[in-house]
């Protein structure tokens, strides 16, 4: 009855959802017990990065001046006891699968010294996806994840972020779908799925949304699970989306954990594709190192958000998919992927060609395809990046190869013919957006450029980002 | 100690085109000297000899498929010195780091990643870029 009285009253109706029944232990006083390997010699990729709450940030085992094989593994001290009953493992989030753990084992300890046998092994997924574990609920303070071997073979272990699970014992309710920060272009409607646990007899979810209907928003309550809702119609703007849990008289009820919250916004949607110059590599200004609207992390990408937003008045993501040490060939394989997970996106910002000019890969300046000398060039291989934009729908935008000092100085005159190439390649592909120039801007600004002498540093990355901001519409 | 003296030797050690190293064929350094020769030589079936993994699938296309691209290797090499800058070998692996210097004073920096296969054929398997 209630759902069909919300289909004539709001503009949004039921949607089905599976939801559990666990809580994620909180991490206030999570600590590292053990580690056998971190990398932090020429980077930040310590083991704590995968439990300090930052799904951007990930522990990465030595890959710099070693490369120690699997098994790897991490051991925390959850700070008390807890009876646990499942976890979840996030890979690295910026695209690449170095690291990612194929097989594992989780254990679970009262005093972090005997382990016994695990509570959990299997085998994860190849790709970039949450995995939840479940497993019969055991008592304990250590946790210990072994990684017994990477999806490719690789010697590395890494991992974004560990969630510990417990039995659902309080009221709690967690928004499922969407994702906090979510951006959505295509479509104007937002489907919200939650989860609830701890429930009494009678209680339901209520949703609302831009505070309800007495802030120009909406507010439904739903009684049946799975718990789901559909907002319609939403305008180009941020929209919050409240979860409470409420009792059968449709009261809030109190305590810790009876209520989330995501922002979800409508507005315009960019990828920046690249290498390590596109993830922000050596950006030692952390200030400007998340935007404002807390979507993009890292690089010049945040900054071109907060700059993109203030001027269009509406929201938008940066979304930064830069992976170090890759090549225009690499990104010529991985654009069908980049375009399948940013279904939304609109526009793709790229740059490539600092690795090319160290393998190094011919411009294919003034050549086709069908040229004897024209295979496996840059220009080729942007070529087909442009292709699989264009032909997904997607507006792809060029920039000109960075200005490189010092110990990759000789990598210039290879950039100069690149750069040569992408005005050959904004030309033939009509693209509207004029490169922003990044090597007359670092050959005229060498001190923006970091101390090896090719990452910008934070000053540099602003600048970038200013300079796709004046090239952008 | 031994190994750490020979190795401040070949810091110093500076290869061009030219040269033919003493231990041609043998070891780690060795095999990227004579990969960066055949490299300015636009030798492409030499070259593959001292490659394999993600070293030889990133040039993969390049090596296979471009006709053009001895010629390129041969000019954008042209004039150029490589200098074995520091080397690190343990039994089966081994990193070598070079250095290429262009004619007009600019240089190249690259560690290279080897490995020494079961009929004892070291290769470089891999660059290092940053993660």
């Amino acid at each position: 009855m209630n759902k069909l009285w919300c289909l004539f009253t709001v503009p949004f109706f039921i949607l089905s959802v599976k939801y559990g029944y666990a809580q994620f232990i909180p991490k206030t006083n999570w600590s590292l017990k053990y580690v056998d390997s971190q990398e932090t010699s020429c980077g930040n990729w310590a083991a704590v990065n995968s439990f300090d709450g930052n799904t951007a940030t990930f522990w990465h085992t030595q890959w710099c001046t070693s490369n120690p094989p699997p098994p790897h593994e991490i051991q925390i001290n959850l700070g008390g006891m807890y009876n646990i009953s499942g976890f979840q493992y996030l890979p690295r989030g910026d695209g690449s699968a170095n690291g990612r753990i194929g097989q594992y084992e989780f254990y679970v300890s009262t005093d972090g010294r005997g382990w016994g046998t695990p509570v959990a092994t299997g085998t994860f997924a190849n790709d970039g996806t949450q995995k939840t574990v479940s497993f019969t609920s055991v008592s304990g303070q250590y946790v210990r994840l072994r990684a017994l071997s990477e999806v490719n073979g690789n010697p590395w272990t890494s991992m974004a972020e560990l969630n510990v699970l417990a039995p659902c014992i309080t009221p709690l309710a967690k928004i499922i779908q969407p994702q906090n920060n979510l951006l959505q272009t295509s479509s104007t409607s937002v489907s919200v799925n939650a989860s609830a646990c701890g429930l009494n007899s009678g209680w339901g979810v209520r949703f609302i949304l831009d505070g309800g209907p007495t802030n120009g928003g909406a507010q439904f309550d739903d009684y049946t699970s799975p718990f789901g809702v559909i907002f319609t119609n939403l305008a180009k703007s941020e929209h919050l989306i409240d979860v409470f849990i409420i009792d059968n008289s449709g009261n809030l009820v109190s305590g810790n954990g009876t209520h989330d919250r995501v922002k979800v916004g409508i507005g315009n949607y960019y990828v920046a594709v690249g290498d390590s110059i596109t993830d922000g590599f050596r950006d030692d200004i952390t200030s400007d190192g998340i935007s404002q609207d807390g979507r993009n992390i890292g690089g010049y990408e945040p900054i071109l958000n907060n700059l993109l937003t203030n001027r269009k008045v509406y929201p938008q993501t940066v979304v930064n998919k830069g992976i170090g040490g890759t090549t225009s060939s690499n990104g010529a394989s991985s654009i069908a992927s980049v375009l399948a997970s940013n279904p939304d996106a609109q526009y793709f910002l790229i740059e490539y060609g600092t690795n090319d000019a160290s393998i190094p890969v011919p411009s294919g300046l003034g050549l086709h395809s069908g040229d004897p000398g024209y295979p496996g060039t840059f220009k080729a291989n942007m070529q087909q990046i442009i292709t699989s934009i264009k032909n997904a729908g997607k507006l792809p935008y060029l920039a000109k190869v960075p200005y490189s000092t010092g110990q990759y100085s000789g990598r210039n005159s290879l950039y100069q013919t690149y750069n040569q190439v992408i005005d050959e390649l904004v030309s033939e592909n009509n693209i509207s957006v004029v490169p922003p120039d990044f090597y007359t801007y670092f050959q005229n600004n060498q001190t923006q450029l970091s101390s090896d002498g090719l990452h910008p540093n934070g000053i540099g990355y602003q600048g970038m980002a200013n300079l796709w901001f004046n090239a952008l519409p | 100690m031994k190994r750490r003296l020979l190795y401040s030797i070949l810091v110093s050690l500076l290869v061009n085109g030219n040269l033919v190293f003493a231990a041609e064929g043998v070891g780690p350094v060795s095999t990227v000297i004579q990969f960066y020769k055949a490299s300015k030589n636009g030798d492409i079936e030499t070259m593959k000899r001292f490659i394999s993994g993600s070293f030889y699938n990133r040039r993969k296309v390049l090596l296979e498929e471009n006709k053009e691209y001895p010629n390129f290797l041969r000019q954008h090499y042209q004039g150029t010195k490589i200098r074995v800058v520091n080397s690190n070998i343990t039994k089966d692996n081994a990193v070598v780091d070079i250095s290429i210097e262009f004619p007009d004073g600019s240089i190249d920096v690259n560690s290279l990643l080897l490995k020494k296969d079961a009929s004892g054929i070291w290769r470089i398997v891999d660059e290092k870029m940053s993660q």
